[in-house]
């Protein structure tokens, strides 16, 4: 029983939910705001959960002693003084009518001037993991990593201030990057003993780099061939191959999604639900 | 003499005469717009009415002004002085305007203002009233390809019931949870899983937490140690329930403490300070992050890296996927997350809607496909019929 509630529950909202998206009549059309208001009512009941596990899990860290037991002193010590300064509005104007952030309350002082200035800090931390990260993955450990590190480097290029003086006068940059990424595969295919692909992408770079020369021979100076900068280069990457790749994921997604909450709302889909036993 | 004298006054009278009467006669008042019409919006929930109108044809029209009546209670209340309410004004060349807080059901008179620098004209009066439609027909489309889909993912949960075997690809991810988790019980270490910072109103977070479930079940079989730090009480209050159940079915129902599961913080990056702690002072074997993540999603998963653990994360936030890839030994992206508790289940029943999936896939392709041949037959050929195809599948299909 404590399993089928729940389930049927799921099961009405669920295809209710389903009509309301295509019916703008009422009842239909304010019921997505108003079950978003009762689950904010609900999630705001259920934060004293939340508050009492915190408490809970570092007085009793606290009061053992257990290694660590300054980290949950501080974290107790934050979490009462903000509870009292909330709960009796210190500094500020007191009554129901004013609200926490009225000014001068100690309460936005303390998010002012304490909690902004850490989730910064801890914000900031990020360009520091993006370095980091960037430079593992982009090792050339293999074709892919090779191929990820080319187009990072072009979109550095392209999208830095000094990477575009330096090559927005250069002509043909896009043909000569291509020809010679494809030089390098065909050199690869060479020294497999690989002779088909080895033609193909052969026959690929001959005609780029051919084109190229011709460019820079008898279009130089002038025409469509002159657009085809590196700046340039990084557009395209950004609205042609990274755009198709990020709508690919996305329609995947959008079909999880389908997928998943047709499961969740025909009850195949359980283990959310948890025990059958109290 | 006397007459040369006033010559000067008779050529100014003269050269001013025109300018004066030019001045002094009515300038002509623009011609009212004509064909004035006020229309209920289809497809809404009946609070919107169309008022168009034709353009008037006489010059130095530039402004259009609307205008709708009073309600009865609104000119008592002071609302207003003036017996029309002014909705808006458009520019010339402009032919509708609509009104979108208009109260259901009732009717309202409307009239449009041709203003000129110097005078105005109203046009007729003309009533109109908003009403709900019990069909968005804008959603058509969406809902006969949601509908096909939703059908056959039913039809393949059926099929699998029925005994049908199904060939699911394998997830290369999901197939290191029980290397990972090994790992970190020969270590002697414990397993971290993060179910996302998003609440349980959230879908990933639900997938993630379907998640938990298997992979506590398995660190319940290896008796390691589990730790769920959330950001979110319901989902404390959820992922108990789940890491419970697991060691039920695990049959080590003695080993499940319910603070495996606690809350840190609401706050975003909060949060990330209290697991990254974790992550440097308890030094887990493994950190499994599967569920909604924004800039803490490199935050966490590089802290991770650089503790050495194996990290198996999956999203489906477009923008956070490079940086689990980057961080990560695996990363199971978008839809993976979503099939991942279906194929680490084995569940017939669940499979089957994976396949269902699959259909969905093949009707975008066969759409993409299409419509990419159209478009570009359409540029080589100019054929009108052909551009119409393409409109269609981005203007209708796809809204």
């Amino acid at each position: 029983m404590r399993r089928q509630i729940p389930l049927l529950i799921t099961f009405v909202v669920g295809v209710i939910m389903l009509f309301e998206a295509f019916i703008p009549h009422p009842p239909f059309d304010q019921l997505n705001e108003s079950l978003s208001i009762t689950f904010d009512v609900l999630a705001a009941f259920a934060f004293v959960l939340g508050g009492g596990n915190l408490a809970k899990i570092h007085l009793a860290k606290i009061s053992r002693s257990e290694p660590g037991w300054g980290y949950s002193a501080v974290t107790m010590a934050g979490f009462f003084a903000m509870l009292a300064i909330g709960l009796f509005k210190l500094g500020g104007p007191s009554g129901v009518k004013h609200a926490l952030e009225a000014e001068g309350s100690w309460f936005q002082a303390a998010y002012d001037y304490c909690f902004l200035p850490l989730s910064a800090t801890t914000f900031s931390l990020l360009a520091f993991f993006v370095a980091s990260a960037s430079y593992r993955a982009f090792r050339a450990k293999n074709r892919e990593a090779t191929v990820l590190l080319i187009a990072a480097l072009i979109i550095l290029l392209g999208r830095t201030l000094v990477g575009t003086a330096l090559t927005e006068t250069l002509p043909g940059s896009l043909e000569l990057m291509f020809g010679a990424l494809l030089a390098y595969l065909a050199w690869e295919q060479y020294r497999s003993k690989r002779w088909i692909p080895l033609s193909l992408i052969g026959a690929v770079a001959a005609f780029v780099l051919a084109r190229t020369l011709y460019g820079y021979l008898v279009l130089a100076g002038g025409g469509e061939f002159y657009l085809l900068t590196v700046p340039d280069l990084v557009n395209w990457i950004m609205v042609v191959p990274q755009l198709a790749g990020q709508r690919a994921i996305m329609i995947g997604i959008c079909l999880g999604i389908i997928s998943m909450s047709l499961r969740l709302i025909l009850g195949v889909e359980r283990s959310y639900l948890g025990s059958d036993n109290d | 003499m006397k007459l040369l004298c006033t010559l000067p006054l008779w050529y100014a009278a003269l050269a001013l005469g025109p300018l004066l009467e030019a001045q002094d006669a009515p300038s002509e008042a623009p011609a009212p717009p004509t064909r004035v019409q006020a229309l209920d919006v289809p497809n809404d929930s009946g609070h919107a009415i169309e008022i168009r109108w034709k353009d008037s044809p006489a010059p130095g029209v530039h402004t259009y002004e609307v205008f709708r009546s009073p309600l009865p209670g609104e000119a008592a209340r002071g609302a207003t002085e003036a017996p029309w309410l002014s909705l808006g004004t458009v520019g010339p060349g402009e032919e509708a305007w609509t009104f979108s807080s208009a109260e259901r059901g009732v009717r309202y008179s409307f009239k449009v203002v041709a203003i000129t620098a110097d005078s105005s004209a109203d046009s007729e009066i003309v009533t109109g009233e908003s009403r709900a439609q019990w069909f968005d027909w804008n959603k058509l489309w969406i809902l006969i390809i949601g509908g096909t889909i939703c059908l056959f993912v039913i039809l393949f949960i059926q099929l699998a019931t029925r005994g049908r075997k199904l060939f699911v690809r394998k997830i290369a991810g999901l197939e290191a949870v029980d290397e990972a988790v090994g790992r970190a019980t020969e270590m002697g270490r414990p397993v971290v899983f993060v179910p996302g910072i998003m609440d349980m109103d959230n879908v990933q977070t639900l997938a993630g937490l379907t998640l938990l479930g298997y992979v506590s079940r398995t660190i319940a079989e290896y008796d390691a140690k589990l730790d769920v730090p959330v950001s979110r009480s319901l989902v404390m209050t959820t992922g108990r329930e789940v890491v419970k159940q697991a060691y039920l079915e695990a049959g080590r129902p003695e080993s499940y403490n319910e603070d495996m599961v606690h809350y840190l913080t609401d706050e975003q990056f909060g949060y990330v300070a209290g697991v990254n702690g974790m992550l440097l002072r308890d030094e887990p074997a493994t950190c499994l992050y599967m569920g909604a993540f924004f800039a803490e999603s490199l935050l966490l998963a590089e802290t991770g890296n650089r503790i050495g653990a194996i990290q198996i994360a999956g999203t489906a936030m477009p923008s956070q996927l490079p940086f689990f890839v980057a961080a990560c030994d695996y990363t199971l992206m978008g839809e993976e997350l979503f099939a991942a508790s279906a194929y680490l289940s084995g569940d017939p029943k669940q499979l089957g809607s994976l396949k269902g999936q699959d259909v969905g896939k093949l009707i975008v392709m066969a759409a993409i496909v299409l419509g990419s041949l159209a478009a570009t037959v359409a540029l080589w050929t100019g054929s009108e019929s052909l551009q119409s195809v393409v409109d269609f599948l981005k203007l209708e299909m796809f809204v």
